[in-house]
């Protein structure tokens, strides 16, 4: 696999939340407007690169006994580095966020990649495979982040775009997509769209009805 | 558990309805909802007449979208969809607010499942959760004194024809009672019934939406009773619709593991019983 394509193919056709479901319960918290889902994406990516060459460095010498804990260790220093750098110099976005940040330690996706991945192939495709995953979760939370913000308050990025009955405009936001279970909605829609799509994804189907009794639900 | 029950939608036990198909209990069901309909436009006006068109516009071009691109037979379910929020919408609801929350509750609780029988919420219940969650200004309608007596024929002959459990709406009534007089709350019982009727019979007890066993519901039914006089509080007289629908919308997510429990108790005690 080259390099391009270690960076491309968790976009869409191997993305780490539509295809494998991971990493969803920061989708779900931090989407609700677009400012904090870019900031958790870059946050996430970041982490996901560094870790991943990290420990892809140093894969040789860690003992397999305890390569969950060196791997924790690791992704949670680069998570308590970013958490004060927000806190330092966008604290607003970093409240908005609370714990979210410093969960990407416990995130599946970064640890899964760390482990799946970093482990067992050398330094550059490493990097190339975290900075891929980390951009496949962003494109996933600014595609909801962006829908949840417009349809839920009008704004993006928290300018006005679509003028708001409050402010006599004709938007009436709807109140559910800054509820948590919206950014549930959406993202089963644009699961059940990817895999209309690129039906290679779907899932194979637990039980069919019999042809017969598909005539009687009618 | 829940597929034998829908594949049969009749549970055992239960005398005639043999040979019965999933349209009958549609149109049962629509039969049911003419008179509650005819009465919340006698007593909200002609913007029930427009709700309830577009209600069931919205529903059934859903349906037939979704029967063709599964190459399938157009059914006629959305009639019950369109007719329940049709009662139940916010007189204030503008016509597209309510094609979005049907949309809402065809596609996400029914067609995306595979369509009626197959889902495990009421379509109506989810478009109506939808409407006054998305929309929290609007004051919910259908508790009126007309709308539950015009109900009770249909809730009869729902009960009759076994489509409806009498156990659920005793149970709901007993969860209610039970919940307000231990935090001593003092309902007003003639309200509170009219406010409960339509709600309970056709959102709470919905045979595709309800615990199927026995045991199963009669949790299901004080589990709805319950969240009622739970979401209630005691600053009100007679519930909210709003807080019918989401006590309904809760109780009908636990029904079939309310369902799974009753079956598990029960296998255990017979095992022991008989060795």
């Amino acid at each position: 696999m080259k390099l391009t394509e270690r960076l491309t193919d968790p976009l869409i056709r191997n993305n780490p939340i539509t295809l494998q479901i991971l990493g969803i319960c920061s989708a779900l918290a931090v989407t609700t407007s677009l400012s904090t889902a870019l900031t958790m994406s870059v946050a996430l990516t970041v982490v996901l690169g560094a870790s991943s060459i990290i420990i892809s460095t140093i894969r040789a010498h860690i003992p397999g006994s305890i390569r969950l804990i060196v791997q924790i260790t690791i992704i949670a220093a680069l998570v308590i580095v970013i958490d004060e750098i927000l806190q330092a110099f966008a604290y607003e976005t970093s409240k908005q966020l609370s714990i979210f940040v410093g969960l990407i330690v416990t995130n599946c996706l970064v640890l899964g990649r760390a482990e799946a991945f970093a482990m067992h192939n050398p330094p550059l495709p490493s990097l190339a495979d975290g900075i891929g995953n980390g951009l496949g979760y962003s494109l996933i939370l600014i595609v909801v982040g962006t829908l949840r913000e417009l349809l839920g308050k009008g704004t993006l990025l928290g300018q006005p775009i679509l003028p708001t009955v409050e402010t006599g405009g004709w938007f009436e936001p709807l109140g559910l997509m800054s509820l948590a279970p919206s950014a549930f909605f959406i993202l089963g829609l644009l699961v059940w769209a990817i895999r209309s799509r690129w039906t290679d994804q779907s899932e194979a189907v637990e039980y069919r009805l019999k042809p017969d009794a598909g005539r009687a639900a009618r | 558990m829940r597929h034998i029950a829908l594949a049969n939608p009749m549970p055992s036990g239960v005398p005639l309805n043999r040979g019965w198909t999933i349209l009958h209990v549609t149109l049962i069901q629509v039969a049911a909802l003419i008179l509650p309909f005819l009465a919340a436009l006698g007593t909200r006006g002609p913007g029930v007449l427009v709700a309830g068109g577009t209600a069931i516009a919205t529903a059934l071009v859903w349906e037939a979208a979704f029967a063709r691109a599964r190459q399938r037979a157009v059914t006629v379910h959305g009639l019950t969809t369109g007719l329940i929020v049709a009662v139940m919408a916010p007189a204030a609801a503008e016509p597209w607010q309510i094609a979005l929350a049907v949309s809402f509750g065809a596609v996400i609780a029914e067609l995306a499942f595979g369509g009626r029988g197959f889902g495990f919420v009421n379509a109506g219940l989810a478009a109506l959760a939808f409407l006054l969650f998305s929309f929290p200004g609007l004051t919910p309608g259908g508790a009126s004194v007309a709308v539950a007596v015009a109900a009770l024929p249909g809730g009869a002959a729902l009960v009759m024809t076994g489509l409806v459990s009498w156990r659920i709406l005793l149970a709901t009534a007993l969860g209610l009672i039970a919940v307000a007089s231990v935090s001593g709350m003092a309902p007003d019982p003639a309200l509170t019934a009219a406010a409960l009727v339509f709600p309970v019979i056709f959102l709470v007890a919905d045979p595709l939406g309800a615990a199927v066993t026995n045991p199963g519901r009669i949790a299901h039914g004080l589990l709805a009773g319950g969240l009622v006089a739970l979401f209630m509080g005691s600053g009100n007289t007679a519930p909210d619709p709003g807080h019918i629908v989401f006590a309904a919308l809760i109780a009908s997510i636990f029904a079939p593991l309310l369902d799974e429990i009753a079956i598990r108790t029960l296998a255990t005690l017979r095992e022991r019983r008989h060795g």
